[in-house]
Order: structure tokens, then C-alpha cells, then sequence
């Protein structure tokens, strides 16, 4: 019989804990020294691990601070910038593909994805010429950072460009790159560093590619979606002759397809081609001035999609291809004790959202500050999660993080027994097992199957 | 088709259903693919009805509302002796029932043994029925062979409400018996030595000439596989409170699972010499996860069942010498029950009769086979085989003093007859009662009372001059008759005892009815849902293609008139599927497979054109 936790297992837990607290505090290089002397003394520590994870890529430019869709629910910390700022430090390269008065010739775009294959095949580029991209998800060129991207958001706000004194204002700078799907056959580019000027011009261009609003917070649009690694793109055997030489931006009013990690409104830009493109489909929301350094062509698309709900549940049963902030249920919890934030208002918005984890957390906050009034939402919150209760459970990743009540429902699980007849023999109010249970499924310990 | 029959092992702890396939006796898997299914049932919070492997999987956290080894209640009178001990040992309520009977409370209702036992056997039906691909009505349910006429006419009862036709009931080591010398023309003294989940029987047959005979039978309704598990589950708990001053029993989730790896590192043990014991996170304290991982060794668990390995071998002991029994002659040892795979079991067998066990049968699901070898016997007219029932126990009358005078000495084959003649005791003396007993003790109080009446009109006369036989006669049924016959005047008065479950008439019937509803319910339930889930698959498929076929037709007043039909079947189908309305979501489904071929179409015109 073993203890599983010693002296130091502890100590790292505390290091664990304070570096979640700079990171709230947004010392992301504190935070990140906190979580290394966590796996110094613990190696393999898991929450340390995931944790210090995002908050490299955070500290390489590769994620924006402000992808957490959990701010935009219970964030209650000071004022948050109200549109992030695309503004590239000097010492980054940018690489465009863009020619602009004044400025030096910046390496081309990088190829975009082509469409999905049923989408292609729904819409034959003959038919409809330079079709949108549904769903692209670009990959970043591996020896490039990816720009930060907006938190992944099914609210449609109107689009505006952000205003030049904001842009100035702005605390938040982040490193960013015309990032592309790069596949192997793609060159590495060799950007030359940036004048004030041409920086300057840049911002003219990202004004030029809007922003997006996601659940009411405005955030910097990303000329690409994040980085998932080559595992979670899903055109890998697209090639890129449908759509050589484009851009993707982020744009209100887009159809939302399934992209398998979050819900990014893309659209379709083409450089050098104003000539030979029809104007924008109607559906579209107007766009900003075009840039005075580019020359942009708008491409006509089909009518976008109605988001459905299928993608949505889709997206969110692939529980791998959805990274979620670790720091998230952290955040909730320290909202939770200045009891301001997690309201049952902030519940119903989770489940709007539809984001399984973000819903647990809230539901978890709400109930942690007194359920009162508030049980059906929280069942019904938690109904939402756990999904279809005929289906049948069964193990999905280990983890080493688990109370002896999850345990003990995860040891009922015997590969025949559906979640109703879990939750019967959970030996725990219903409510209460709901509740277990919908945790283990957004941490992805247990997957469902019909 | 030929009339099908199951054979049913009603066990303490497991039960096993099994039938006659193409001349061979199979067992049929339960849904989740074992031979066996627990003898368990339990009430959820929710109100549902719980039987078998999920029952089992909760029976420590629900332990109130869950019912075990109902075997040893069934048929039993209120306060006699093994009551009293389940009222001590049991986790769930038991109560007195209106006819001194035994009833449990199950979520606040009073439920009776055979109801218990019925739901179980009603598993079994429903195993049988859908490996037959029909209802299957008829089965043969086996008991111990110390089951008295009472707690046989209970599993009769049980069968009953199960909707079984039972045809025979039968003893468990006959059954065995049965299955042992399926197909061979045996003929030899055997001991069946069966030491289940619950219970340990030991019986001596003598089979010959297709005669399967029962010469004696006893065992411990009190001692099985479960206390070899306490003794594993203890051992874990002060382990683990010597560690962490925890003591898991307090915890409920804990101990069930403590249970669940003691029965498997139980049943490990019985193929390797160590079995590893992990359960990670069985315990939160202060924030942290306390995780519980062993090795218990073979040896270990020896040490710690060894006193219940000696109590088997000591019945076994006692039984033969009440027999009159010589170990020599005991020429084949059958064993029965899963706990008889120990090997140390196995051993101490082999020890005490001194010849190796066979192992030419499955302990598990003999008896269930033995049943159903009986029961395609009892419909095949042209069968041979022939199947002597003996008394369970001694008949007799109580006289003078208390004590208890047998006519008919336990394990007589039935039918049977016997009389005796007695005296009055007392002067004047112009009537006796004559209370029929059945039992083994000397003392007429600690046997079972089946009956009494009273022969009056008796001449008056000194004591012990008056002759009054007393007639005992057991049909093949075995349905006890008794008579009392003044030899002087040929005043006669007679009893008929039969068997009685507890329950009346009234109560049965009812009790049947409501079985019924319940499976119509159950049946009509797994068919709604069953249409619900092809109409929700329908739905989403739609609702794939409403995008596409919408941009495909867009402009056509046809196209758009389609679509909005479609959405109105969709609708319709939703409300269908609320209204739990079968017929309604049959309807709807047709259209929307429809509408969905309709899209499809569409959608593919679209692409290719």
C-alpha cells in the first residue's frame, strides 16, 4: 500500500498553485517559473504540464493571453483591453505577401487549405470560383510563430475595425506572422526585419482585416487560427493548388463551419485579383476601407452556412482537438471565492457557448456558491454535458488527477452500462453523480459511445 | 416447433439458465456475456428495478435497497432460525409479512421473498427468450435438497409470477448429478460437494440404471464464497488503516469497491500463485488521493479461509457418518460452485474423501445444465430417464413430552407411505391433536409445524387403551397426507398439507398481474426508445443535408415548397417522439426516411450536374 503524494508532490501542488496565481495576475514569466519548479520537484506533474504548456506559447507569441473563452464569462479582473492590438514587435520578422508603396517586397502568402471535400464537392470551384474557405485551419510554418488567435466563439457581433489611437493604446502587443497552412513541400520563409514604417503600414493592413468580437469581448482577428499541430488539421491531403496565394481573416457573418477547434470565421482574400473577382456576397458584413497598402480583390462566396448543430456538437465530442486553458477552472474557482462573478446569467451564457468545459466550470462555480434556486439550470447544465444518457461510457484518457467519487464511478464502467444505469448505481444523488460524471467527460477520462 | 424448456439454477448468490440444444445441454450468456447472473435486486433512487450484474455493482452503495441471497428467506416463517440470522446479518430492512411470513422493504414497500426470487428468475426468462428468439413458459428450477415443501412451493410461486410455467422443481445435487452421468450409464455412489456464493451443501447420491437417488444431503446456509471475500476484504481494511489510520469500511464507495477486487483477486488466485490489488484514489483525505495496491498471494488467502475450509470438510464428515456412510465408498466427488476452484478447496477434498475430484463438469453451470437435461426429459415421452425425489427431511407427529416421533425418515423416496399406531395418555381421554412436524431434532418445537387437527369421539377408557393409527403418505407430488384412525370405531380425520409460500391466492394472482404489466411496460419502453433512436438518427441526417439541398434548389418555388414539407415532417416527428406515441413515430419515420431519400437525391443531382 503507497501514499501517492510525498513532501514533494506537495510542495510542487503549492508551486502549481502560485504559478496559476501569476498567471491571473498575468506574470507569465513568474508563472512560468513557478510551474517549472513544480516539475523540478514533481516531474511529470500533469496540471503542471498542461499549465506551463500554454503559458510557453503565450510567451512565444504562439497564443494570445485573451484565447480564454473563459474571461468572456467570468472575468471580473480590471478592465481588459477592449480590442487587442496587432502590433508586431520590431525585433519579429513579419512576413507578408504583400507589395506596398515604400515598403520592401515581403515574401508571398503562404498557400491557404482548400475546402473541406464535400464542401468542394457541394460547390465545384467551376461553378463558384474562389469559393470560402469553410473551416480552414491553418498550420503554422514550423519555424514561425502563429499569430494569436481570437478565443473560439459562436457569438456573431458586428465586425469593426479598430481605431488607430486604440491600436496605439493598446497595452497588449503581440508578435504576429502572416502564418499559413504550411505543408511540406512549402519553403521556409526568410523575412527581412521591419522599419518603423513598414510596421506602421502593417497596422493599415490588419485594419484592413478586421477583428471579431467573441462573446462580447473584441479581440485582435487573426489573419490565421492557431496552431493545432499537424494532428488536428484536417486538410492534410488538400493540396494547395485550389487556393495558392491567399489569406484568411477573420470575419463577422461568415458561415461557421466545423473546424474541429472552435468556431473561426474565415474568409477568403485574394491578393492581385481585384479585377477578375465579383463583388461580396450581400450576406457579408460590410468591409473596412481596404488598406492602402494592399491591393485586395474580394471573392465571391456561396451563402454561408447556418451554423449547425451537429458541428457544434461535433467540434465539442472531439475532446482532443479542443485545447482549452488549464488555467480556466482555476480562474473560475478564484471568481468564485470573491463571489462576484458566477451567476447563473454567466451559466446560461456558458451554455450558449456551447463549450462543455466552460459550462462545467460555471455550473461548478454557481454551485459552489450555493445552488439555491438554481438546481435545474445546474441539472440541466450538466445534462448538456454528459449528452445522450442512453449512451454507453467507457475510458477514455488516464489521469492521474481524480477524487475517490469519480474513481468509484469510473470502476462502475463496465463497457455495457449506459450512463443512465451509471448514474443509477452511482451511489450518489443524481445530481451529484450528473455532476462527476460531466467532469470526467470534459476532461475526456470517460468518452461516450451509442 | 418442439415445446422448449430451460433449466434454471436458482442460486444464493448466482443463478445460470440453461437448455437443450440438438440433444446437448448449453448454458445461454446473459446480455453482457456471462454464464452466470448475480441473485440480486435492487431498487434505484430513481424507482428502477435493478436485477443481476448492475445490481451487484451497487449493492454496498444502495445497500438498504438492495436484496441478496433471498434464497435463504424464501418460504421461511418469521422467526425461525435462519430469519433471525438474516435479520441480523442483512443490510437490507426485513419485516413480518401478514401471514408469518418474510417481507423486505424496498423504497418504502413491503415486497415478499417469491417476488424477490421471481425478478430474478424473470432475468433468467428474459435471457432464455432472447437467445430462443421466443418467449420460452416452461423451465425446471433447481433448490437445495434440504428445502422443505414450503420454501419448494415458494420457488413455485416465484416461477410463477416470473411467468414461468415451473413443471419440476428439483434438488441442486441431483441436478448435478444429472449432469455428471449425461450420456453415460453409470452406476456409483457420488458425493456432490458444492460450495456456491452463499451456501455449502454436501449430498450423497447413488446413481444406477438411469436412477439418480439422493441417500443424504446437509450443509450450511450460512457459509460460502461471500465469507471467503470478507476475509480478503478485512485483510485489505486493517492493511490499510495500519497505513493511513483510515478505516475504508466507513466509506461506502470504498467498501464496494474493496468487495468487487476481492472477489476478483479471489477468483485470481485460483489460476496464479499472486494477484495484484490496485485501487488508485480509494480514498480523499485533507485534499489528497490515498491510493490502496497490494499483492495477496495464494498462500496469504489460505491462511486467512483456512477455519472455513476445515468447516466444509467437517460437514462433510458429519453428514457421512449420519449416512451411515463409509468415505470408501464414495467413488466420485463432483464439485459444484465457483468457490470449489480454489485450490486448497480442491485439495481438502481430495484429502478427506481421498480421490481426486472430477473436473470433468463446470462448477458454475452444472446444475443449470442437470435442470435442463431434466426438464427436455420431462416432455420427451420417450425419455427413460427416471428421477426419484427423496424427503428433504423426516416426517412426523410431536407425543407425549414434546418430543418428535418420525414415520417417515428423511431422504425416503417418494412417493412413500407409513403408519404407526399410538396410544391416549391420559384417562377418559376422549380426543388428541396430532400436529405434523417435519424436521430433525428430537425436540417437536425445534422442527416445522405443517399442520394440525384433532380427532375427537374417542371412546373413554384408561390411558393406553385406546389404538389410533396415524397415517403418513407423500405423493410423487409431494403433497403430504395425514391421517389419524380410531382402530376401535373407524373414526377417521385427515389433513392434507400443502405447501404454502406465504402468500394466498389473492395475493399471487395480483402479484402475477403486476409482473405482467411491468414487462408490457419494460417491452413498450425499449420500443420507444428503440424508434425514437432511428427517428433522431433520420433527423440529424436531414438536418446534415438542409444547407445543401436548400443552395441546390435555390430559386425553384418546387425546391422551396419540398423543403418546408421537410421541415413539417421533422416537426411532426419531434412531437411524435415526445408523445412516446410508437405508432405516431413508426409514421414518422417512414417520412422522413422519404425525405431523406429526397435529399439525398438532391444533393447528388447537385454534385454531378
Amino acid at each position: 500500500m503507497t501514499k501517492y503524494d510525498g513532501d514533494d508532490r506537495r510542495e510542487a501542488a503549492a508551486c502549481v498553485e502560485r504559478g496559476i496565481e501569476r498567471y491571473s495576475d498575468g506574470q507569465y514569466e513568474a508563472a512560468q517559473n513557478e510551474l517549472e519548479a513544480a516539475l523540478a520537484l514533481h516531474p511529470g506533474h500533469p496540471r503542471a504540464l498542461e499549465c506551463l504548456s500554454w503559458v510557453r506559447e503565450i510567451a512565444a507569441g504562439r497564443r494570445s493571453p485573451s484565447s480564454d473563452s473563459y474571461r468572456a464569462i467570468v472575468d471580473d479582473e480590471s478592465p481588459r483591453p477592449q480590442r487587442a492590438v496587432l502590433t508586431p514587435v520590431v525585433s519579429q520578422p513579419v512576413p507578408t505577401g504583400r507589395t506596398s508603396p515604400g515598403m520592401p517586397t515581403i515574401e508571398p502568402l503562404t498557400p491557404l487549405p482548400a475546402p473541406p471535400r464535400e464542401l468542394r464537392d457541394a460547390f465545384p470551384p467551376a461553378a463558384l470560383p474562389g469559393v470560402s474557405l469553410p473551416g480552414a485551419v491553418p498550420r503554422a510554418s514550423p519555424r514561425t510563430p502563429v499569430v494569436p488567435s481570437p478565443p473560439p466563439s459562436r457569438a456573431h457581433a458586428p465586425m469593426e475595425p479598430p481605431e488607430r489611437s486604440q491600436l496605439d493604446e493598446a497595452p497588449e502587443s503581440v508578435t504576429r506572422e502572416w502564418s499559413t497552412l504550411a505543408t511540406s513541400s512549402l519553403p521556409q520563409l526568410d523575412v527581412p526585419e521591419l522599419s518603423e514604417e513598414q510596421i506602421a503600414n502593417l497596422l493599415d493592413l490588419d485594419r484592413g482585416q478586421g477583428f471579431t468580437l467573441s462573446a462580447g469581448i473584441p479581440v485582435a482577428a487573426s489573419p490565421v487560427a492557431p496552431d493545432r499541430g499537424a494532428a488536428d488539421d484536417p486538410f492534410e491531403e488538400v493540396g494547395d493548388d485550389d487556393v495558392d496565394r491567399t489569406n484568411v481573416r477573420l470575419s463577422e457573418g461568415q458561415s461557421a463551419p466545423h473546424t474541429g477547434s472552435g468556431e473561426y470565421e474565415v474568409e477568403l482574400l485574394r491578393a492581385h485579383e481585384e479585377d477578375e473577382a465579383p463583388s461580396l456576397s450581400p450576406l457579408l458584413v460590410p468591409e473596412p476601407d481596404p488598406p492602402r497598402s494592399v491591393t485586395q480583390t474580394r471573392i465571391p462566396r456561396p451563402e454561408p452556412e447556418a451554423p449547425r448543430p451537429e458541428m457544434a456538437s461535433d467540434a465539442r465530442d472531439d475532446a482532443a482537438s479542443v485545447q482549452t486553458n488549464p488555467f480556466g477552472h482555476q480562474r473560475v474557482a478564484s471568481a468564485v471565492s470573491r463571489q462576484a462573478v458566477v451567476t447563473s446569467e454567466a451559466l446560461e451564457a456558458a451554455l450558449q457557448k456551447g463549450d462543455r468545459r466552460l459550462i462545467v466550470d460555471v455550473a461548478d462555480g454557481l454551485a459552489q456558491l450555493g445552488a439555491e434556486g438554481h438546481e435545474d439550470l445546474l441539472t440541466r447544465a450538466y445534462e448538456v454535458v454528459v449528452g445522450d444518457l442512453n449512451a454507453i461510457p467507457r475510458y477514455g484518457k488516464a489521469t492521474p488527477d481524480l477524487d475517490s467519487r469519480s474513481a468509484f464511478l469510473l470502476s462502475r464502467m463496465d463497457g455495457s452500462m449506459s450512463l443512465d444505469d451509471l448514474l443509477d448505481i452511482s451511489g450518489m444523488p443524481r445530481a451529484d453523480a450528473l455532476r462527476v460524471l460531466a467532469r470526467l467527460i470534459v476532461a475526456g477520462v470517460v468518452v461516450t459511445q451509442r | 416447433m418442439a415445446e422448449r424448456v430451460i433449466g434454471i439454477d436458482l442460486g444464493t448468490t448466482n443463478s445460470c439458465v440453461a437448455i437443450v440444444e440438438n440433444g446437448a445441454p448449453v448454458v445461454i450468456p446473459n446480455r453482457g456475456g456471462y454464464k452466470t447472473t448475480p441473485s440480486m435486486v435492487a431498487i434505484a433512487e430513481n424507482g428502477k428495478r435493478l436485477v443481476g450484474h448492475i445490481a451487484k455493482r451497487q449493492a454496498i452503495t444502495n445497500a438498504e435497497h438492495t436484496v441478496y441471497a433471498a434464497k435463504r428467506l424464501i418460504g421461511r416463517k418469521w422467526g425461525s432460525p435462519p430469519v433471525l440470522q438474516a435479520l441480523e446479518s442483512s443490510s437490507y430492512k426485513i419485516v413480518e409479512g401478514p401471514h408469518e411470513d418474510v417481507r423486505v422493504m424496498l423504497r418504502g414497500q413491503s415486497v415478499s421473498v417469491p417476488e424477490i426470487s421471481a425478478y430474478v428468475l424473470q432475468e433468467m426468462k428474459l435471457i432464455a427468450d432472447e437467445y430462443v428468439g421466443e418467449p420460452v413458459g416452461k423451465a425446471v428450477v433447481t433448490v437445495p435438497a434440504y428445502f422443505n415443501d414450503a420454501q419448494r412451493q415458494a420457488t413455485k410461486d416465484a416461477g410463477k409470477i416470473a411467468g414461468l410455467d415451473v413443471i419440476r422443481i428439483i434438488n441442486e445435487p441431483t441436478a448435478a448429478a444429472l449432469a455428471y452421468g449425461f450420456g453415460k450409464n453409470l452406476e456409483r455412489k457420488v458425493a456432490v460437494f458444492d460450495l456456491g456464493g452463499g451456501t455449502f451443501d454436501i449430498s450423497v447420491l447413488e446413481l444406477g440404471s438411469g436412477v439418480f437417488e439422493v441417500i443424504s444431503t446437509a450443509g450450511d446456509t450460512f457459509l460460502g464464497g461471500e465469507d471467503f471475500d470478507k476475509r480478503i476484504i478485512d485483510w485489505l481494511v486493517f492493511g490499510f488503516a495500519k497505513d493511513h489510520s483510515v478505516d475504508l469500511r466507513k466509506d461506502k464507495m470504498a467498501l464496494q469497491r474493496l468487495k468487487d477486487v476481492a472477489e476478483k483477486a479471489k477468483c485470481e488466485l485460483s489460476a496464479a500463485k499472486d494477484a495484484e490489488i490496485n485501487l488508485p484514489f480509494i480514498y480523499s483525505q485533507g485534499g489528497e488521493a490515498l491510493h490502496l495496491q497490494c499483492t495477496l498471494s495464494r498462500d496469504k488467502l489460505e491462511e486467512l479461509t483456512a477455519d472455513l475450509v476445515t468447516r466444509c470438510i467437517e460437514i462433510c464428515a458429519k453428514t457421512l457418518r449420519d449416512a451411515n456412510i463409509e468415505k470408501s465408498e464414495i467413488e466420485e466427488v463432483i464439485l459444484v460452485g465457483g468457490m470449489t476452484r480454489m485450490p486448497r478447496i480442491q485439495s481438502a477434498v481430495e484429502e478427506f474423501f481421498g480421490i481426486a475430484p472430477c473436473k470433468g463438469v463446470h462448477p458454475d453451470e452444472v446444475v443449470a445444465l442437470g435442470a435442463a437435461i431434466q426438464g427436455t426429459a420431462l416432455l420427451d415421452s420417450s425419455s427413460e430417464m427416471l428421477l426419484l425425489d427423496v424427503t428433504p427431511h423426516s416426517l412426523g407427529i410431536m407425543i407425549k413430552g414434546g418430543y418428535f416421533h418420525r414415520l417417515i425418515q428423511q431422504n425416503s423416496t417418494v412417493p412413500t407411505q407409513a403408519s404407526h399406531i399410538f396410544t391416549t395418555v391420559k384417562d377418559n381421554q376422549t380426543s388428541v391433536k396430532i400436529l405434523v412436524l417435519q424436521g430433525e431434532n428430537e425436540r417437536a418445537e425445534e422442527n416445522e409445524l405443517l399442520g394440525e387437527f384433532i380427532l375427537t369421539g374417542l371412546r373413554r377408557a384408561k390411558e393406553g387403551e385406546v389404538e389410533i393409527e396415524v397415517t403418513f403418505d407423500i405423493s410423487a407430488d409431494g403433497i403430504v397426507s395425514v391421517s389419524a384412525k380410531d382402530q376401535e370405531t373407524g373414526l377417521k380425520q385427515a389433513i392434507t398439507v400443502t405447501a404454502t409460500s406465504g402468500l394466498t391466492e389473492e395475493e399471487l394472482h395480483k402479484m402475477v398481474e403486476q409482473s405482467r404489466d411491468y414487462m408490457v411496460d419494460a417491452k413498450q419502453s425499449e420500443e420507444i426508445e428503440r424508434h425514437k433512436q432511428s427517428a433522431e438518427k433520420l433527423i440529424g441526417e436531414i438536418e446534415q443535408l438542409f444547407p445543401q439541398v436548400e443552395t441546390a434548389i435555390n430559386g425553384s418555388d418546387f425546391g422551396q415548397d419540398a423543403v418546408k414539407k421537410a421541415r413539417g415532417v421533422i416537426e411532426r416527428a419531434h412531437r411524435a417522439v415526445e408523445a412516446k406515441d410508437v405508432q405516431a413515430i413508426e409514421d414518422a419515420s417512414e417520412a422522413l426516411t422519404r425525405t431523406l431519400n429526397m435529399f439525398r437525391g438532391v444533393v447528388h443531382k447537385a454534385r454531378v450536374g
